[in-house]
Order: C-alpha cells, then sequence, then structure tokens
C-alpha cells in the first residue's frame, strides 16, 4: 500500500515543449509524444501532466493527463486523450512541431513495491495510466494481467503498445463486438473465480465511477489491495487552490485528486 | 529605471504586485515556480478559528470568461498556521498578508488576538464573504453596518495594517467602503468573487456540489475596475485592486482607475509562475513609458468630470 505520502517527490517544471509526433487511435482518441526531457526524466506510473489546452486564456484552465508513457532515454513523453470537449479539441489539432504549456510531473503515482502479480483495470481512456504502469512492472519478473474494457470494438486502442511487453492481456466490449462480451469488471470477476488469486496480487485500476466501485468491491471481497487513479475538475494541479477533492474512506475529510493522489488505495478515499 | 516601490497607509511593498487570496495556498505551493522575494506581497489562503474540511465536490469549474469555485474556507486553522506555515512565510523576504474569516465577530477578534503575538506578519486582509452564523447566516461584508461593526472591532486588536476586502455582491460597494473605513480600516481590496453559477442540463444538477460559488478570472476585470474605481471616488484609503489581472498591461488600468496596488488570483492557477512575471513586464512597460515611478500612474485616468457615472 502505499501509504508513503512521497514516494518520489521531484520538482515539477513548466514549460512549452514540441509536440513531436501526432495519432489518432480511434475516432475519439488521440496520442500526442511530446519532447519534454525534464518531465520524462522524472515521471512514473500513476502521475499527470496539467496542460494549456491552447496559447490564450480561452479556454482558460489547464487540463490535467495521466502520462501514457515517458521515455527518459529519449526524452519524450506520451499522452492519449479522448476528445470530449473545447479543450481537448483544440489539444487534438496540435500538429507535429507546435509547442504545448505543460505543467508535471504531478501527484503521487502507482506503489509498486511488494507486488508479485498485477491485474491492472482500464475503463475506456482510463487504460492511460496503466500502459505506463505495466511496462514498468514488466521490468521487475511480475506476473501481469492486463484487462481493458471499451464500448465496443472502434474504441479499442493502444493494444499494439502492450503486445510489445510481457503482459497477458483480456479485451472486453460491452456489444461483443472485440474480445468478450460484457462489463470488464464481470472478466475479472470470472477470472479471480477460476485462476484464484497468488499471494502479492494486487489491484490496478483507472475508468468511469461504476467501474471504479466494483473494483473495490471485488478488492474488498477477495481483501486484496486495490489502487485506483481518479479523475475530476482540478485547477492548479499543485495543491494549492484546494478544488479537487474527493472524501477520505470515513466520510469525514477531504484528499486533495492533484497532491494525495490521483492514485488512492481502495480504503483512503470514498468512491 | 523606474521605481516600483508604493506605500499603503504604512506598508511598503516593493512593488505593487500581491497575489490574492485562496489563490496562492500559504505560497510555500509556489515556491518552486515564483522567487517569492520578488513579489510585492503575498495574501494567505483564509484563515480561521477551527481548521476547515471545506465544501463537497464539485469545488471548481471552468465557465465562459473565467472559473467557479465553492472552496468552503478549507484551511489548517490559526493555530496550525502559526506551527506549520508561518515559518516559512517569515523566511521569504516579502510583505505577509494573513487573510482572515470566521462566522462571527469573535472568531475575526480570536484569530486576529492569537496572530498579532507572531512576528513576520505585516498586515491582516478580513475576509467578510462568509455567513454570519449568529445573525441568520447572511454575509457580513454585503451590510455597511455590519461591516462597520466588523473593522470596529477588529481595529481594537492589532496596530498592524488592516486591509478590508469588498463585496461586488451588493447594490452600493461604495456604501460598504465608507463603512469600513469609518470602522477604522487602513486599506480596502476590491473586489471578492460575483457570486455565480453552472447547470448540467443532463442531470439537471448544479455542477458545484455547493450549488452557488465565485466566479474570477478574465472577465472579472472590467466589472472589478468599475468597482475600484467606484470605492476611489468615494473614500481616500489606498486601495488594493483585484479581479482578472493576467499581464501588466492589466495593473496600469487598475492603477489609473484608483488603485495603489494588485492582487494576482486565478492567473496564478493557469501559470503559477504568472505573478513574478508581471514584476518583470511592469517594470518594462513603465521604463518604455519612461515613468520614474510607478505611483505616478495611481489614479490618474484621464477624465472629465461630468462624464463620471455617479
Amino acid at each position: 500500500m502505499n501509504t508513503d505520502p512521497v514516494l518520489k517527490s521531484p520538482k515539477p517544471v513548466i514549460g512549452k515543449y514540441p509536440v513531436v509526433e501526432q495519432t489518432w487511435l480511434n475516432e475519439a482518441y488521440f496520442k500526442i509524444r511530446i519532447l519534454a526531457d525534464d518531465v520524462a526524466q522524472n515521471a512514473y506510473p500513476g502521475q499527470f501532466v496539467n496542460v494549456r489546452p491552447g496559447r490564450t486564456y480561452d479556454p482558460l484552465l489547464r487540463r490535467p493527463f495521466s502520462i501514457y508513457l515517458a521515455n527518459p532515454e529519449e526524452g519524450w513523453v506520451e499522452l492519449v486523450i479522448k476528445r470530449v470537449g473545447r479543450g481537448t479539441e483544440l489539444l487534438s489539432q496540435l500538429k507535429v512541431g507546435d509547442q504545448i504549456d505543460v505543467l508535471g510531473p504531478l501527484g503521487r503515482g502507482f506503489d509498486i513495491e511488494n507486488v508479485e502479480t498485477a491485474i491492472l483495470v482500464g475503463g475506456g481512456v482510463g487504460i492511460a495510466p496503466l500502459v505506463f504502469l505495466a511496462r514498468e512492472l514488466s521490468l521487475f519478473p511480475k506476473k501481469i494481467y492486463f484487462f481493458q474494457g471499451f464500448q465496443r470494438r472502434a474504441d479499442a486502442c493502444c493494444l499494439e503498445d502492450l503486445a510489445a511487453l510481457d503482459v497477458v492481456p483480456v479485451v472486453t466490449t460491452d456489444d461483443g463486438s472485440f474480445g468478450k462480451k460484457g462489463f470488464v469488471t464481470e472478466a475479472v470477476k470470472e477470472f479471480i473465480k477460476t485462476r484464484g488469486i497468488p499471494s502479492g496480487t494486487e489491484l490496478f485500476a483507472c475508468g468511469p465511477e461504476p467501474m471504479l466501485k466494483e473494483i473495490c468491491n471485488i478488492a474488498d471481497f477477495y481483501h486484496l489491495n486495490g489502487q485506483f487513479s481518479l479523475e475530476t475538475r482540478m485547477a492548479c494541479g499543485i495543491g494549492a487552490c484546494m478544488g479537487c477533492v474527493v472524501p477520505t474512506f470515513d466520510g469525514e475529510d477531504y484528499k486533495l485528486v492533484c497532491k494525495d493522489g490521483p492514485v488512492f488505495g481502495n480504503r483512503e478515499v470514498l468512491l | 529605471m523606474v521605481n516600483l516601490s508604493v506605500t499603503l497607509a504604512g506598508l511598503k511593498l516593493k512593488n505593487p504586485v500581491l497575489t490574492a487570496s485562496g489563490t496562492f495556498g500559504y505560497a510555500q505551493e509556489y515556491k518552486d515556480f515564483v522567487n517569492l522575494s520578488r513579489l510585492g506581497g503575498v495574501v494567505t489562503k483564509s484563515i480561521t478559528r477551527e481548521p476547515r474540511a471545506g465544501n463537497p465536490p464539485l469545488r471548481v469549474t471552468e465557465v465562459p470568461g473565467g472559473m467557479l469555485n465553492s472552496i468552503g474556507l478549507a484551511n489548517v486553522g490559526v493555530d496550525a498556521f502559526v506551527r506549520e506555515k508561518l515559518p516559512f512565510l517569515k523566511k521569504i523576504r516579502t510583505r505577509v498578508i494573513v487573510n482572515i474569516a470566521g462566522n462571527s465577530i469573535e472568531d475575526y477578534e480570536v484569530v486576529v488576538s492569537r496572530l498579532d503575538q507572531e512576528e513576520g506578519i505585516d498586515a491582516y486582509e478580513i475576509n467578510l464573504s462568509c455567513p454570519n452564523v449568529k445573525e441568520g447566516g447572511l454575509t457580513f461584508g454585503k451590510n455597511p453596518m455590519e461591516v462597520f461593526r466588523m473593522t470596529r472591532q477588529v481595529r481594537l486588536h492589532t496596530k498592524r495594517p488592516l486591509i478590508i476586502k469588498l463585496t461586488p455582491n451588493v447594490t452600493s460597494i461604495g456604501d460598504l467602503a465608507q463603512a469600513a473605513v469609518d470602522g477604522g480600516a487602513d486599506i480596502l481590496s476590491a473586489i471578492n468573487t460575483l457570486v455565480g453559477m453552472a447547470v448540467d442540463v443532463k442531470t439537471r444538477k448544479p455542477i458545484l456540489g455547493k450549488i452557488t460559488g465565485g466566479f474570477s478570472g478574465p472577465a472579472l476585470k472590467s466589472i472589478a475596475l468599475a468597482k475600484v474605481f467606484e470605492v476611489a471616488r468615494r473614500v481616500t484609503v489606498p486601495i488594493i485592486g483585484i479581479g482578472g489581472i493576467f499581464s501588466a498591461e492589466d495593473v496600469l488600468e487598475f492603477l489609473l482607475v484608483g488603485a495603489s496596488a494588485v492582487q494576482i488570483g486565478t492567473a496564478n492557477f493557469i501559470d503559477p509562475g504568472i505573478s513574478e512575471k508581471i514584476v518583470d513586464d511592469l517594470q518594462a512597460l513603465c521604463d518604455e513609458k519612461g515613468l520614474k515611478t510607478v505611483k505616478e500612474l495611481i489614479g490618474k485616468l484621464e477624465i472629465q468630470e461630468k462624464a463620471i457615472p455617479f
């Protein structure tokens, strides 16, 4: 469990960096690679960057995105972004050579110490922080199961990045047009039921709230540690505005998604 | 090179650029992005008698021209502030202004008395945009008589400069300004956020957990300028202008309408280093204009008396 509030506390940096690749992964998701050596050097899985959507103050606030992959050797970070509103629309129009204003890496990411077997569960664009996690885990002799849930075949993405890693992939779609039919959480339950749980198993998840709640239930039922990457509206990203809160597990207080998270343990916050 | 220093009721600032309460944490959150000692001063989050967890989420959302927030004065409380936050603030070479909030006049008196025992605080800014629990929950800051009573009571507990922060959510901000000055305020700051809300038509629910929140951002500037102008025509005490300041040009606008200093607020969220950049740009802009001192600009709006709208 990541009870230590600061696993690594590199200073975040702020700067304008060039986009070196832009790829549409499907109709709604795109990937951008940013040449940002100082961000890449310090980033670890589960952390995020807070990015300005344009050059003007309209739209105003930065948008937070999980780091999809970071490559310290080549000095780049990648983001996988779903186009949902004006900010992400503007970001989707960035071309190779354009500059992007990045603040990061920010927040507390995943804790992978003492993990022997990892079950990763991503829903939709929620797979973004898990690919980086899978790559990091695969550097060690750990067993990694990667469950990806999408609504339909057309939404599926990032499979080729996972194929390069030593992970066991399981894909589900709600309509059955690709992989197993049904919710990804059902596939996780079925997997645990048939395979059992080796010691040192930990659940890692990112995705829509109902999915995270169900993963929380699974973790509780099987007495597993779970770590969840949360998403919320955010302003500063550095713990100053106190805008991005989530209630603590006992409901008595709040935690900041930007600083205490975005990754939380299943007994840390109330989903 | 222009002299950027200004003095507000004995409070000497190396330049007129301060940071606004609630947008700069306890200043240490910004130490990686700003050389804090280059600022005219910092204003802390609102400090209350007891710690506050704050409002339920969602607390922030973007809206056209700015953002809404309903943080609910989340802060560590005065004791933890003195113990954990003030030591850092004492180390930076700039003015430290502590913003104070509460639910009763007594709350404010207790916090000011407590802080007045501590070194390293240069002034207090009183946030009156909170409900007066003992008087049926109405906001202190909207009623001139309440503003007068509050200012007079807090005044009794300190000799340090006392800044009263004015809300724009009233019919006459001039009446509030006059009441604060009559109560013994040394300096006024204006404006606090405008009350606003946003609705999710899909769920038919308000977007903010507390339904309404404070609007801030670029679109606040024109309103804030008009309010500062109005206050400056009404009273003679120095004014700190606040509202939608994102550039040195914006600072000049506030100085011209009558502010002696300014606070940078929401802009800190978009660019955590912006306050220091504005100091640099202000220097360059004033040099370009051949000014000897930035004071030459304060209240020097070119107007015809008969054109004044009130």
